[in-house]
Formats: C-alpha cells, structure tokens, sequence
C-alpha cells in the first residue's frame, strides 16, 4: 500500500485517484480551487481520500503532479520545499498545437525541468503520459516508468502494481524525453492508424 | 516515408506473437506512398500502423529508443514487440 497526494483535481486526478483508492491506498487531493478538491475526495470515496491546503507539505509519499504539462513546473517550484523528500511523478504530454511534435524543442521533457525546480532531497518519475485516459479507466495497459533513483522508481512501481497494473522501467529520467515522445505517438495513431481512442501501445512478448 | 527503425530483426523473422500480428508504425506526407508501403507490409503479414505525417517521424524515433529501455530496464530480452491493444 501506498500513501499518493494528486495535485490537481481533473479528469486524471480522478482516474488515477479511483484506481488508487481501490488499489487499497491512502490518497490525498490537492487544488489550487479547495472546493473542487473536496468535492474530488469525496467521488473518490472509500474512506481513503482526504484533502491538504494547497502548497502545504503533502501527506503522501508519492505526489502526482495531475496538472496539464504547461502547470507542472511551476507548480513544483511554488511548492518548493514542501515537497522534500518526496517522489514527484509527472504524467503530462507536452504536446504541440498540431499534435504531431513536442511543445519544448531543445532536447528535454517536463519531468526532467521539474527535477530542477524540485528540492534536491525529492526525487522525479514520469509515467502513465502514454495511456489515454479511458483505457486507464477501462483497460490494463502498461505503464512505462523513467527516474533516476531507483528507490523513488520501485514504490512508484509497487503503487503502479496495485492498481493492477504492469510497470516497466524504461530507464533514467533522460528517457522521460522519449516517454514524451511516445505520447506524440499515441496521438498519431489515436488519428490515423488506429482512429479511435480505445487502445494503448504496450509490449507483447512472445517465446523466442 | 518513414517506418519504424526501432525493430530487432529476430522480432521481424519471429512473426506472429501470440497470434498477433506484429504493428509497423510508418509516417509520411503522401497518403499513395504510404498506401503503397502499407500494402507491401500486410504482403509480409504484419500490420501497418499509419502514425501521421512525415513529422512523426522524430516521435517514431523516440518508440526505438523506448525499446531499448524496456530492453536495458525490464523486459530484459529482445523477443518483444512494442504494438497497439485495442480495448476489447
């Protein structure tokens, strides 16, 4: 079991915070609207969820940064040393407005801007970015994970597991670039290829 | 035109997993050029993916390097294929 603070009160809060809930974690909602937090911890249910004040020290160990990619940032660097100690997991697409490309050109991603606006005793994760929303809801997708302290990646994998779901470590925070880039993917597929949204790319192994 | 670079030939050669087809991801600005490559994918009995156009190239690039994550990482072998679960 694990204790999880989502910061951010919107759809994938409320996704990530039903399963978690669900999963037997304790979870707490923050939002900058303490209405809409308290209204998200009671959907959530279970007993399990609770509300903090916004840019207190959250009670969780893991903190989810549930907020659209251009809000990560600088909600990291206004929580500043509330968030010592902590793992911070980043779950945003930066995407451009076509779509079809990364909405920061050098050669970087949100979780690794984040790990520089972060207390340096905090640690930094992305994943869930490649996994829409719905099959989240619905589905067992795969969930890539990139961090560069073990420690912060094995409880934001057992916290993944207890939702039922398969972690796969993808390697060091650098890789949340390319995580970042696999999104983009999925948004290409979601409008050509595959054309709906139903689907989230995974690894199929067969025996060699 | 653009497919995915981000293949283990023994993948390639392995064919089905589990019965699935394996997923070819292409990109690319002119939609016959791609119906062509598309066509002569399915004839090696894999399964085109269309991604976007020729920009989604660089994001394709990015799935090859994931692979090797996964290679490096987790998965631990090379007899995987990165694909597209439709939720049934």
């Amino acid at each position: 079991m694990s204790s999880i603070t989502l910061i951010g009160t919107g759809n994938m809060a409320r996704t990530i915070g039903t399963l978690a809930v669900a999963g037997g974690n304790t979870v707490e909602v923050m939002g900058r609207d303490q209405s809409k937090a308290d209204d998200l911890a009671k959907a959530l249910g279970g007993g399990g969820a609770t509300t903090g004040k916004w840019g207190a020290v959250p009670a969780g160990d893991i903190v989810i940064t549930a907020l659209l990619y251009d809000g990560v940032v600088p909600v990291v660097a206004e929580y500043g040393d509330a968030l010592e100690g902590k793992v911070i997991v980043d779950i945003s697409n930066p995407f451009n407005a076509t779509f079809d490309g990364l909405a920061h050109s050098e050669e970087t991603s949100i979780a690794q801007e984040v790990a520089k606006v972060a207390p340096a005793s905090a640690s930094v994760v992305k994943a869930f970015n490649t996994i829409f929303r719905n099959v989240l809801e619905k589905g067992r997708p795969n969930v890539f994970i990139a961090g560069d302290n073990a420690q912060a990646k094995a409880g934001v994998a057992a916290f993944i597991e207890s939702l039922g779901l398969r972690p796969l470590d993808v390697g060091g925070l650098k890789m949340a670039h390319w995580l970042e880039g696999v999104g983009v993917v999925t948004m290409g597929l979601a409008g050509n290829g595959v054309g709906h949204w139903d689907f989230a790319l995974g690894v199929n192994e067969f025996t060699g | 035109m653009r497919p995915d670079n981000g293949w283990f030939s023994r993948v390639l050669a392995a064919g089905p997993a589990e019965g699935r087809l394996l997923d070819v991801f292409i990109a690319g600005d002119d939609a016959q050029a791609k119906a062509r490559v598309s066509a002569f994918i399915e004839s090696l009995g894999l399964r085109p993916m269309d991604t976007g156009q020729l920009p989604m190239a660089r994001a394709l690039e990015n799935v090859a390097l994931l692979q090797l994550g996964l290679v490096a990482h987790s998965v631990k072998h090379t007899n995987f294929f990165l694909g597209v679960s439709i939720l049934s």
